[in-house]
């Protein structure tokens, strides 16, 4: 594989686990602090 | 064997370093992004209110109080102050406990969104400072954490909300702790009252702090009197 091919893809990656790792982060922060709101 | 411990010992230091990076984007970030977001919105406020101020003025705001039967009452002379709706997501006032140095910039809404500008607003309950019950959540531990000492507040504390309409002052009458599906806190009441929200205990959304606050002052106060002492005396 070319260089800079595994560059590209090092860094998709990256950015892929950090948008995965902030949904991850919001979904289980609901569970420590879900706003106060009643009913929801 | 050796291989199998060292894969285990790796995910271990991985699950930790994320544990440690989720509580600093929670304690730490949330509150950086919500410093900014009251910043600015406290500068868009003051031009916000402004301009509600110039609406209310406009359309001519004070609208005479009209009870249904006056034959057997004294019909209440004092008059109403209303404000136009607010846009979901807009600052719609402030709110100040000295009690617990609380300052911030209210907004209309109590989506998820919303919540994490600033202490929110039910769109579907009276406006802080008209009669019924006006309902206001936040966050307790995230986010700016602006409810984080509500359970520091007892009966008689103050409880100060600016709007478009002036300073309304609340005290604090019922303090009671429910589960999140408890919808009757929000339901009407006589009188003109504010329910505060917030997830109880801290660092927990299993359950609801409720503060319950009656207003003693402010634009509609004289009007909410009037009207409970006529209600008072057609139920009579």
């Amino acid at each position: 594989m070319k260089r800079w091919l595994r560059y590209l893809l090092i860094v998709i990656g990256i950015a892929v686990g950090l948008v995965v790792l902030y949904f991850l982060f919001e979904w289980a922060g609901d569970l420590l602090d879900s706003g106060g709101a009643i009913g929801g | 064997m050796k291989r199998a411990l060292r894969v285990a010992g790796f995910t271990l230091i991985g699950a930790g370093g994320l544990i440690i990076a989720f509580l600093i984007y929670q304690l730490f970030v949330t509150d950086l992004i919500n410093a900014g977001t009251q910043a600015r919105a406290s500068v868009e406020l003051a031009q916000v209110l402004e301009e509600r101020r110039q609406t209310i003025a406009e359309t001519s705001v004070t609208t005479s109080t009209t009870m249904p039967d006056t034959s057997t009452t004294t019909p209440p002379t004092a008059s109403l102050f209303t404000e136009p709706v607010v846009a979901e997501g807009q600052p719609l006032g402030s709110i100040t406990i000295n009690k617990i140095n609380l300052e911030a910039v209210l907004f209309e809404g109590v989506d998820r969104t919303t919540l994490k500008d600033g202490p929110g607003h039910m769109p579907w309950t009276p406006l802080p400072g008209q009669p019924g019950n006006a309902v206001i959540s936040g966050h307790r531990t995230t986010y700016g954490r602006p409810f984080y000492e509500l359970d520091q507040l007892v009966v008689g504390d103050r409880i100060e909300i600016e709007t478009a309409i002036g300073v309304s002052v609340y005290e604090v009458k019922l303090i009671e702790v429910v589960l999140p599906t408890d919808v009757y806190v929000t339901e009407a009441m006589p009188g003109a009252w504010l329910t505060l929200t917030t997830c109880h205990p801290r660092f927990s959304a299993a359950k609801r702090l409720v503060i319950q606050a009656e207003m003693v002052d402010g634009p509609n106060f004289e009007y909410v009197e009037t009207l409970e002492a006529t209600q008072g005396q057609e139920a009579a």
